[in-house]
């Protein structure tokens, strides 16, 4: 009974200094912390957001300046790590610059889809009755388009180029977070605090921006950190289809795009920039699941 | 409390009904919360309102505040109707009329300070007390509930039960109201924790000359605290009385069987009880009997075909039942 | 002496969490006999249900541990028993019946098909001759038309009428023990008195024993024995229960008897309370738990707990004020030299 000598060695706390214990445990960057998937996904999601912001610091050649003697070079070759592509541009530097377009236009997207999103599911969710039924069949009208074919369609309507793509991809988030906001709003409008604030004469907007959306916002940041790595995938798909960013740019999507077509004999052209976007979009999913996890106050310790 | 003086709160044949099942289909049915309830609480009188669960005290309370909207009948407030007010008129009335709820754990918003969540009231009507800073105010209110300064800068999760319901009786008390409505209040605290707060509020009830609506299912706690009490029983009320009276002399056979259903006071005591059979039966649709007729030893075919209407027997005594029609 | 049914000593069951090891039972003893029934009163968090739950080994928390104590069950050391003479025991001789009988129940099931599965889970039988048992228990808590109730959804069912198919299923297997943990909480007054004088009747039917959990002690005035009575993970005090309500002897019980407001209390007039909130279970261990709250504590609850002493036949108290000898009066000043 080695534990029980433990407890009762273990001096009485004070119920001031439990208080500050388990502030201490139950804060939010502890139970992230403790967490180890978490973790890994927020230093990919770092490393990331660091190439992206330090691109021009950080790669080794610009990344559209054509070296036709080298071309097609094998990873590893002298002076360029993850070798060249077939106009000898330096892999590394246009899958660092890529970063830089695909981040950007994943969070862009992301803040489009949320900001839209979050409009319409206040309005539905707060105001239910028909408000509510009129837009969300609006919200499942977009929802029967597979996102994908959506943003496709727009990027086509739209044009080309990174501020319509993210328009586009931003604009194929909106029915989800339509959905998660609403989901939220009419779960919470029903609260007995809302009642309490509703008795103290609140006003609508101050009830619905003061006291619920600040109880919604965790399944809102969760959703939105979720989002950034799908869209990341979609941007890569868009670019690979070539919809989205067009060459000389690099971006992840169309790195792979034109990889593809050396795939029997160079594969490491199709093969990098693929792993790229698999780390990005795990990253990005552990530290989503984190942010759930550490917000949850159901798993308090 | 005499005659000639008018009513503070005044509830005329209030009916309130919920639709209840498919949304879309025409022929909705309804369910009747509450059926032509009537009822009178004068200035610095608390009215206690008991019954069982379902029985619409709550939705009265909600209708009171405004929560929910009467499908028909009126409430008034110093003889102002208060469905008939609007704007101004309305946001001042419903200042006067506040509430507390029955559970501490939802009814404060867990994202906010207990400094905001008290002050908050002089933002929404855009004032401040004479001759004080809002703050001081807020420190004053939170002492007379038995709380600190200190808490000002804490979050609602880090009370307990009994602090968080002192936190809202000190939220409803910052607009000066002159009516709360304490619905179930005390049901979710502890005996211990329980007699606290009944104290609290008895104290200041003499403290600023408030008027209460107290709702409970609990008789030993209604009786403690009420100068009147309404008994209701399926959207009805069946009985209104002193509260002395109703242990003395109830008269209506569910008030005697809810009478007989209290747990003893001491081991010694073995109480007869009127057992009443079955179930509370459901509400959905006009009735037009009497709303025990099912359940009740003494009915009759009178009861079965026709609704008692609450007639007074003696004072301020008043019950739905046709027992005591003749006499 | 008596057979004794349920034997426990010295029982601790220990929350371990990151925050502190929270005391949720801290050495609780006392036995049953069979046919008898116990009342158990405290506050919510005292470490009641905890304790029940800890009887048949039914902890829901993974960081819930038994850490010390036995538990005998009719002659048998319980946490001796392999997993599946637990179950067996947990079905068979000792049954459960839960606050919230709405949640009890499996929603998307049939009575019918709950009552049977756990007929059969612990008897060879035919389905058949099950349901015919079934709707007899139907009957016997008082249902009317069990045989329509047995095929219908439990939401279907009222509050009372749910707490009753949990009843019926509980007294199926013909328990030895029925643990009710606050069964009546949820239910309203009439269907209170209803389910209490159910389970006095069925215990006179057939002789199980009963341990309630409640925090209501008119509860415990109208269907228990005995009673025990606890306060931050310790009993406090046990007793017969007229001894209990004629001559309580802990500050807590005193207390607690006094804030119940009484139809007999003058209205309006202060409640007796007892000051501040009860302590929480991580910070409770050393001395008396009560000491902050009780207006007779000394030093010496401040440095020691108090043992569990008989006071007279049958009636323990844990206060250091409290024994053969000497003795406390409530409301008088504490003379005592602890």
């Amino acid at each position: 009974m080695k534990r029980k000598e433990k407890i009762s060695s273990e001096a009485v706390m004070t119920s001031a200094e439990l208080l500050k214990k388990e502030q201490k445990v139950n804060s939010f960057w502890k139970k992230f912390v403790r967490n180890k998937s978490a973790v890994v996904g927020l230093v990919i999601v770092g490393i990331l957001v660091i190439m992206a912001l330090f691109s021009s610091v950080l790669s080794p050649y610009d990344p559209e300046a054509l070296d036709l003697k080298n071309k097609l070079l094998t990873p590893f070759s002298p002076g360029h790590l993850f070798g060249t592509d077939e106009f000898g541009r330096d892999l590394l530097s246009r899958i660092i610059y890529g970063s830089r377009m695909s981040i950007l236009i994943a969070a862009g997207s992301s803040v489009v889809g949320c900001l839209i999103g979050m409009v319409i599911g206040i309005l539905a969710g707060y105001c239910g009755g028909v408000v509510d039924s009129v837009l969300m069949r609006i919200v499942d009208g977009l929802f029967a388009f597979p996102s994908i074919l959506l943003s496709i369609v727009l990027v086509t309507v739209l044009g080309n180029g990174a501020l319509n793509v993210i328009l586009a991809l931003g604009i194929s988030a909106v029915p989800k977070f339509a959905r998660v906001v609403r989901g939220q709003f009419t779960v919470l409008r029903n609260e007995e605090f809302c009642n309490a604030e509703r008795v103290l004469g609140a006003s609508h907007f101050r009830l619905a921006v003061v006291h619920i959306l600040p109880n919604a916002i965790s399944p809102i940041i969760v959703y939105f950190t979720l989002n950034i790595a799908s869209a990341i995938l979609s941007e890569a798909g868009l670019s690979f289809l070539g919809l989205g960013i067009i060459a000389p740019t690099p971006s992840w999507g169309n790195i792979l795009r034109a990889g593809n077509a050396f795939l029997y004999n160079k594969p490491h052209l199709a093969i990098i920039p693929g792993i790229f976007i698999f780390l990005a979009v795990l990253g990005f999913n552990l530290m989503g699941d984190g942010i759930r996890d550490a917000l949850d106050p159901k798993m308090k310790q | 409390m005499t005659d000639n003086q008018s009513p503070l709160l005044e509830v005329k044949n209030l009916t309130k009904c919920f639709p209840i099942g498919n949304r879309y289909s025409f022929q909705r049915k309804q369910l009747y919360a509450l059926d032509d309830v009537s009822l009178k609480v004068y200035k610095g009188e608390t009215v206690g309102v008991i019954g069982e669960s379902g029985c619409g005290k709550s939705t009265l309370s909600r209708c009171l505040v405004s929560l929910h909207k009467p499908t028909s009948g009126s409430i008034y407030f110093n003889n102002k109707d208060i469905s008939k007010c609007t704007g101004k008129e309305k946001k001042e009335i419903s200042r006067k009329i506040q509430m507390i709820f029955q559970d501490p754990y939802s009814s404060l918003d867990p994202k906010m300070r207990i400094s905001q969540l008290v002050m908050e009231p002089f933002t929404i009507h855009n004032f401040t007390p004479e001759g004080q800073s809002r703050v001081d105010r807020a420190i004053e209110l939170l002492q007379s509930v038995g709380l600190d300064r200190y808490h000002l800068q804490r979050y609602p999760h880090e009370f307990s039960g009994g602090q968080r319901q002192r936190i809202n009786i000190a939220r409803a008390l910052t607009l000066n109201p002159e009516v709360l409505i304490c619905d179930e209040p005390v049901s979710a605290l502890d005996v211990s924790i329980q007699a606290q707060v009944l104290n609290l509020l008895i104290k200041l009830q003499q403290e600023f000359n408030l008027t209460y609506l107290f709702i409970s299912h609990d008789l030993s706690v209604i009786r403690y605290i009420s100068d009147y009490i309404a008994v209701m029983y399926l959207g009805h009320i069946v009985e209104f009385c002193e509260a002395s009276g109703i242990y003395t002399r109830p008269l209506h056979p569910y008030t005697q069987a809810l009478l007989s259903s209290i747990p003893p006071s001491s081991p010694f005591e073995k109480k007869e009880r009127l057992e009443l059979k079955g179930d509370l039966v459901s509400h959905i649709g006009k009735v037009n009997c009497c709303p025990l007729a099912s359940r009740c030893p003494h009915c009759t075919e009178r009861c079965k075909n026709e609704k008692p209407k609450l007639k007074p027997v003696d004072g301020r005594h008043e019950v739905a039942c046709f027992l005591y029609e003749q006499s | 002496m008596e057979e004794k049914l349920l034997e426990i000593n010295g029982l601790r069951t220990y929350f371990f969490t990151k925050s502190g090891v929270a005391k949720a039972v801290d050495g609780v003893s006392f036995d049953m006999t069979q046919g008898e029934t116990l009342g158990v009163v405290g506050e919510s968090g005292c470490g009641k249900s905890v304790m029940s739950a800890s009887i048949i080994r039914l902890l829901a928390s993974k960081s819930g541990k038994i850490v010390d104590g036995t538990v005998t069950f009719n002659g048998t050391d319980v946490s001796k028993l392999s997993r599946e003479e637990l179950r067996k025991l947990r079905g068979s001789d000792v049954a459960m019946i839960f606050q919230d009988p709405m949640t009890t129940l499996d929603p998307v099931f049939k009575v019918s098909d709950q009552m049977i599965e756990m007929l059969q889970a612990h008897r060879n039988i035919d389905r058949k001759t099950a349901a015919k048992e079934c709707i007899q228990a139907l009957a016997d808590v008082g249902i009317p038309d069990p045989h329509k109730r047995f095929d219908s959804y439990p939401f279907e069912l009222s509050g009372g009428m749910c707490q009753r198919v949990a009843i019926a299923m509980a007294i199926l297997a013909r328990p030895k023990l029925i643990i009710a943990d606050e069964p009546t909480t949820a239910l309203d007054v009439t269907m209170q008195a209803q389910i209490l004088k159910l389970l006095k009747e069925l215990q006179e039917k057939y002789g199980t024993s009963i341990l309630i959990i409640t925090h209501n002690l008119g509860v415990v005035w109208q269907i228990c024995d005995n009673v025990m009575v606890m306060y931050a993970g310790k009993v406090v005090e046990k007793a017969n229960v007229r001894e209990l309500y004629s001559n309580p002897k802990h500050p807590y019980t005193w207390g607690l008897m006094d804030s119940m407001p009484s139809l007999n209390d003058t209205p309006k007039e202060p409640l007796s309370t007892i000051d501040g909130i009860p302590p929480d279970l991580r910070l409770v261990g050393k001395g008396c738990n009560f000491r902050a709250r009780c207006r007779y504590a000394k030093q010496c609850c401040e440095d020691t707990e108090p043992e569990m002493v008989e006071v007279c036949d049958g009636h323990f108290v844990a206060c250091h004020f409290q024994s053969r000898t000497t003795n406390l009066v409530k409301g008088e000043e504490n003379r005592n030299d602890g």
